[in-house]
């Protein structure tokens, strides 16, 4: 277990490593012009040069890429062009939106795997069923959001769809509103929390819950083939039972690695939701940095979630590893 | 034991049959594998067919959809369906470009690495797995975050994170084959080189490649018009379906064609094209 | 349908089971077809019933519908009856069904290796059998003969070999007290001692419970040397049924009269080529008014395409047959005596392969950080030659490193230690377990075929002149050297395998358990078109197997392997009769034979 812990941190190190090489390197590689992209098609062309001298472009590759890997030691992510504040700061204020939203897609997304794999396994050859299920997976993710708040927020109005909590003022201490509800002793604040965070959380759930539903699907119709379902049937044991003391947990792998795909996949997403909601999280915000051209900002993004990927990646691989313990950690 | 038949006369050749494909595939999935050429036919003739020039305004300003304008105008009367044709050439033939490239680059890796063997295939396994532990979004919005947008930038952003898993199944598929009795019957038949690799070998990859291909498209369509709406696409005049939709969300409740339209066709796209991936599935998993 | 009155003296108690009339109609991809047809049969508490047939025979849905386990994909439509102990089961709702299978009826299956839940200990997986408490437990992993039950008990299945994980599941199934056991193939994945000792338990368990057993196998030797009773399935229907002994000695019908003589046991006659079963004709008959097996009966008549067989009471023993014409098949046994016996070998004195210390080591474990494991020895330096013309067939249990000498014989596996040195300087061509995956899908058999002359003479005419012959030299039509091997029947696969081989005739054959995944009858014609070619193009042939009368019935000289050293070589008579190695000793000792009681 130790030894898998140092190996996933080693791991990490080298995922993010390699991750900011292949953006150093390809800036070497592919004539682009960040100076340019920064100041926008328009700058006066003294103005690109002070950007590229700002920026220490007109330094080698290398030079350059082991400058930011040694502030990313301090994490030091540096200053945004857009809000003038470190990028650290400007992240610690918004990931506990995203936190909280990402994870209520999370559990969503799982809840809504296991339905559709119920779905489908008890009403087996059902077209109707599999081709819904294919239609959601084909689904862009703003056509998805845009529906959700058309019709749920603004043709019929069951539930809010714009931002993250209607008590403006509310600050509570783990910034996870809804949890922060009940340590404060606001339930309402947490049902209202809740409430907006229906939405977007169904509009993130949705693909996560089809990939890793298709997934647990097609294993668990593997599994149940296997000779082993017989004997357990053979045994005059419930067929729920069967089910999921046998069947479950041999087919839990492959939708766990199903998930743990889908998981960058949900911060691509986020950026939309987010936009589409106004949900103040780090996806809006990178959304205003991509707009206005803050590379440290995005950046600076783009490593936190290096990092929460790696972390829900070991966590995934630590429940694959409890649910079939012939995988060695 | 499986049944099989025991003939002393030979039967007809049941040599590749499409009604035998289609009917493995399924009635709807069959759908799906016609409309993906018919896709990209429409695709690659986009500019020639549009019924309006996307680029010039023909009518009023916001018209809603209509049997002269079937998706409506924009807002400054441009024909919508015009548009949404031309831009569905944007998404369709760059990621089907993604795909090849992808292919071409990690099935050649994979199959080094698969014939090869020994050392070489654990270095290039080590890189491999490297790359498929990558996020891939993330490195395309960081590469197109610091190189610019652009539609080029963005396609070699999603081909560095895609190839892997190409160069996974083939090298997969090799060793897996290479380790089958009639591959090594073959070997022992005194089939070398090239001939072994052409006639015993790639026969039995392709499968695997075409099923994660087309089930691929579906993907990449996503992540390209999802990194367009963020605006790392093509600039602003350039029709291109998810920039379409991100520039007239404000307007959803006015005039919802605007944001709707462009992204069901992308919802189109994808639809076709994981059908026809199910579908190539299930009919080449049958035989 | 007659009624059977069913002869044994010995149980005074009524049936367990009583089967009548049993049908079963099972649909793939939408056809349906009728896999049990008319089956009525009793079993009677501690009973041992034999249910033998050839794959496809339907002996294996006996089992499942007994247990209503039929596949639902195939949409089961099951009619007739089944009583066991007194409860109706056709047409009985799914609780009666699990409380039936709880207390009733329990199985051991073919692959004891995908049989048990491999995320789940054994213990937790005998617990849900009985929910019985960890005493019982501990006491029926012991009583099936399990060393350190305890141990057992806290294992995952993958920590098990095949052979204590078939105890594992009898245990599981016999700690319900079942009044009635299936047995599908229990012992088929198991070599010869484990499955003597599997035998052995499983008569103990039917005497000491009381329990009666449906023993389901391809293989009569295997029957007889454990059943009272036998019944003989063809195409879903029971063609004879009687004593075991009875129908071992007197077989009425002529599928079953094959199926015996088709069997090869120690005592077989090795001079001459073993009698086999009629294949499969292609024409199908409807066999709703025919004899199922008229197709490839040789003593069929016209109206036995016209009539279905009844099954009635036999005239040479106390069971029953379903033969129109059974009085003849007496007259086959007689026929197939007179085979001519094989022309002598000449064996020549100079080596076609010699194998001088030859050591190898394999990786195991799971692999360090740097990708290095630890490595377990293989082969541990041994000698063997072969002369030019001879066949020398290799013995040993699974894990005895014999496939990795003929793979390194083969020249596919390079050895750590030794030499291999061969006559000549063409490779030797090998044979492999399955034929069908011997060939490739997607090529026609006689481009595969025409492979090995690329190196002689190009694509021509006159190649595929040479592949015709090549094709009928081992018996195939010339015309299926278009076909792909799809199409074709294992038999034929292993033909147009054995034409690959043979095209350009090499110096050495390697076979590696060519016999092992087939039907008794297919095994018989393989080792007589084997023992056919090696003689008439002078091969040199080195046959791996686990078999020892296979061994015995093919070759010149026997060597015996084991863990990785060779005990043993010599003349197999010679071997079979006086044993030197303790394991030989064993080995002879554990083959089943037809002879009352099993073994010698």
């Amino acid at each position: 277990m130790l030894v898998y812990l140092t190996k996933s941190i080693v791991g990490a190190v080298v995922v993010l490593l390699v991750m900011s090489f292949i953006v150093f390197g390809l800036q070497s590689i592919i004539p682009a012009d960040p100076a340019r992209a920064i100041a926008g098609p328009s700058a006066p062309p003294e103005a690109v040069e002070a950007m590229r001298e700002h920026l220490g472009l007109d330094d080698p590759v290398l030079v350059q890429y082991g400058r930011f890997l040694l502030r990313l030691a301090h994490a030091d992510l540096g200053t945004s062009v857009r809000t003038r504040k470190p990028v650290s700061d400007d992240i610690r204020q918004y990931l506990p939106a995203t936190l909280e939203l990402g994870l209520a897609s999370i559990a969503l997304g799982v809840a809504l795997a296991g339905v559709m794999a119920a779905l489908q396994f008890l009403i087996p050859g059902s077209g109707g069923i599999r081709f819904a299920i294919v239609g959601i997976g084909s689904t862009p993710i703003f056509l998805a959001a845009l529906l959700l708040a058309y019709f749920f927020w603004f043709r019929l109005d069951w539930l809010p769809g714009a931002g993250r909590l209607a008590y403006r003022d509310f600050a509570g201490p783990s910034g996870l509103n809804v949890i922060d509800g009940i340590l404060v002793g606001r339930p309402e604040v947490s049902l209202d929390a809740l409430l907006h965070m229906t939405l977007p959380a169904l509009a993130l759930a949705l693909p996560i819950g089809v990939a890793v539903g298709r997934s647990l699907n097609g294993a668990l119709h593997e599994v149940m083939r296997q000779p082993y379902i017989r004997t357990a049937r053979g045994k005059g044991i419930s067929e729920t039972k069967v089910l999921l003391r046998h069947g479950l947990r041999n087919a839990a792998t492959a939708p766990l690695s199903m998930l743990r795909l889908q998981i960058p996949i949900l911060f691509g997403n986020l950026l939309v939701v987010e936009r589409i909601f106004g949900w103040p999280g780090l996806g809006l915000y990178t959304v205003q940095a991509l707009a206005s051209a803050d590379l440290p900002a995005v950046l600076g993004v783009a490593i936190v979630f290096g990092m929460l990927y790696i972390l829900v990646s070991t966590l995934i691989e630590i429940g694959q590893s409890v649910a079939d313990s012939r995988i060695n950690l | 034991m499986t049944k099989r038949p025991s003939p002393d006369t030979l039967p007809a050749r049941p040599r590749f049959n499409w009604r035998d494909f289609f009917r493995r595939a399924g009635g709807l999935e069959s759908v799906g594998i016609i409309g993906v050429p018919v896709v990209t036919v429409v695709a690659v003739l986009a500019p020639w067919i549009t019924p309006f020039d996307p680029q010039l305004r023909v009518a009023g300003a916001y018209l809603p959809p209509s049997a002269g304008h079937w998706f409506g105008t924009d807002e400054i009367g441009r024909d919508l369906f015009s548009r949404v044709i031309l831009g569905a050439q944007y998404t369709w033939l760059p990621a089907l470009a993604v795909i090849g490239f992808s292919l071409t680059v990690g099935t050649m890796v994979g199959l080094i690495s698969g014939l090869m063997g020994d050392k070489v295939d654990l270095v290039i396994q080590r890189i491999v797995d490297l790359f498929l532990v990558l996020p891939a979004s993330l490195i395309a919005l960081a590469v197109v975050a610091s190189l610019g947008p652009g539609l080029g930038n963005t396609m070699i952003a999603i081909a560095i994170v895609w190839w892997p898993w190409y160069a996974r199944i083939s090298r997969d598929e090799i060793r897996r084959l290479k380790a089958r009795p009639h591959v090594e019957a073959a070997r022992i038949a005194g089939v070398r080189g090239p001939r072994l690799l052409l006639r015993y070998l790639l026969p039995g990859v392709v499968p695997a490649l075409l099923i994660g291909a087309s089930l691929d498209v579906a993907n990449i369509v996503m992540t390209l018009s999802l990194m367009s709406f963020l605006g790392l696409g093509l600039p602003a005049p350039a029709p291109e379906l998810g920039a379409m939709t991100s520039r007239t969300l404000d307007s959803l409740t006015v005039h919802w064609w605007l944001p709707i339209l462009p992204a069901a066709i992308i919802f189109l796209l994808c639809l076709l094209a994981n059908l026809a991936g199910d579908g190539i599935r299930a009919a080449l998993r049958g035989a | 349908m007659v009624k059977l009155s069913h002869r044994m003296s010995e149980p005074v108690t009524g049936s367990v089971l009583a089967v009548k009339d049993l049908s079963v109609i099972l649909s793939r991809e939408g056809r349906p077809s009728r896999v049990l047809d008319g089956i009525s049969f009793d079993m009677f508490p501690g009973e041992i019933i034999a249910l033998v047939g050839e794959s496809g025979s339907g002996k294996t849905s006996i089992g499942l519908t007994l247990q209503g386990l039929l596949p639902r994909e195939y949409l089961p439509q099951v009619a007739g009856s089944i009583r066991l102990a007194g409860i109706e089961l056709v047409g009985a709702g799914r609780r009666t069904w699990q409380s039936a299978r709880r207390h009733l009826v329990r199985a051991i299956s073919q692959d004891p290796m995908g049989a048990l839940n491999p995320t789940m200990t054994i213990r937790r997986q005998m617990q849900e059998s009985k929910g019985g408490d960890d005493r019982s437990i501990g006491d029926w992993l012991s009583r099936t003969g399990l060393p350190d039950p305890e141990r057992i008990a806290d294992a995952l299945p993958h920590r098990l070999s095949a052979g204590q994980r078939q105890r594992v599941l009898i245990a599981m199934a016999m700690m319900a007290r079942p009044k009635l056991l299936i047995a599908d193939e229990p012992t088929t994945a198991l070599d010869v001692i484990m499955q003597a000792q599997i035998l052995d338990l499983l008569r103990d368990l039917a005497r000491d419970q009381q329990t009666a057993i449906l023993f389901v196998t391809h293989d009569l030797t295997v029957a007889a040397s454990l059943a009272d009773r036998v019944l003989v399935l063809y195409a879903g229907r029971i063609v004879e049924m009687g004593r075991m002994q009875d129908v071992a000695r007197n077989a009425t019908h002529p599928y079953s009269a094959g199926l015996l003589a088709a069997r090869f046991d120690l005592d077989s006659d090795r001079r001459r080529p073993l009698p086999t079963l009629p294949s499969e004709r292609t024409h199908s008959i409807n066999v709703e008014n025919a004899c199922a097996y008229a197709t490839r009966c040789p003593i069929a008549q016209p109206d036995c395409t016209a009539i279905r067989p009844p099954l009635e009471p036999a005239s040479v023993h106390g069971g029953a047959v379903a033969c129109l014409h059974h009085e003849q098949t007496a007259f086959l046994a007689t026929q197939r005596a007179d085979a001519k016996p094989w022309p002598a070998q000449a064996i020549q004195e100079t080596a076609a392969l010699r194998l001088s210390n030859i050591g190898k080591t394999y990786p195991t474990g799971a692999r360090s950080f740097w990708g290095r494991r630890q490595r377990q020895p293989v082969l541990r330096s041994v000698n063997l030659s072969i002369k030019l013309g001879e066949c020398v067939a290799l013995v040993g249990a699974s894990g005895a490193g014999k496939s990795t000498l003929l793979r390194i014989a083969a020249g596919l596996v390079v050895p750590e230690g030794g030499t291999v040195t061969r006559f000549d300087k063409l490779p030797p061509q090998v044979v492999f377990q399955d034929p069908v995956a011997s060939l490739t899908p997607w090529l026609t058999i006689g481009e595969q075929i025409g492979e090995r002359l690329r190196a002689v003479s190009p694509d021509s005419d006159y190649g595929r002149r040479r592949v015709g012959e090549a094709i009928k030299l081992v018996g195939l039509d010339p015309v299926l050297m278009d076909a792909l091997p799809a199409e074709m029947s294992v038999g034929q696969c292993q033909r147009a395998v054995l034409a690959r081989a043979v095209i350009v005739p090499p110096r050495l054959l390697l076979c590696d358990e060519p016999i092992s995944a087939m039907d008794v009858s297919l095994a018989a014609t393989t080792l007589n078109l084997l023992s056919d070619l090696r003689r008439r193009l002078g091969m040199a042939m080195l046959f791996v197997t686990h078999d020892l009368a296979a061994a015995r019935i093919i070759a010149d000289r026997i060597a015996v392997l084991k863990d990785g050293e060779l005990v043993e070589i010599a003349d197999p008579d010679a071997i079979i009769a006086a044993p030197q190695s303790s394991y030989t000793r064993s080995l002879v000792a554990a083959m089943p034979s037809l002879q009352p009681g099993g073994g010698r």
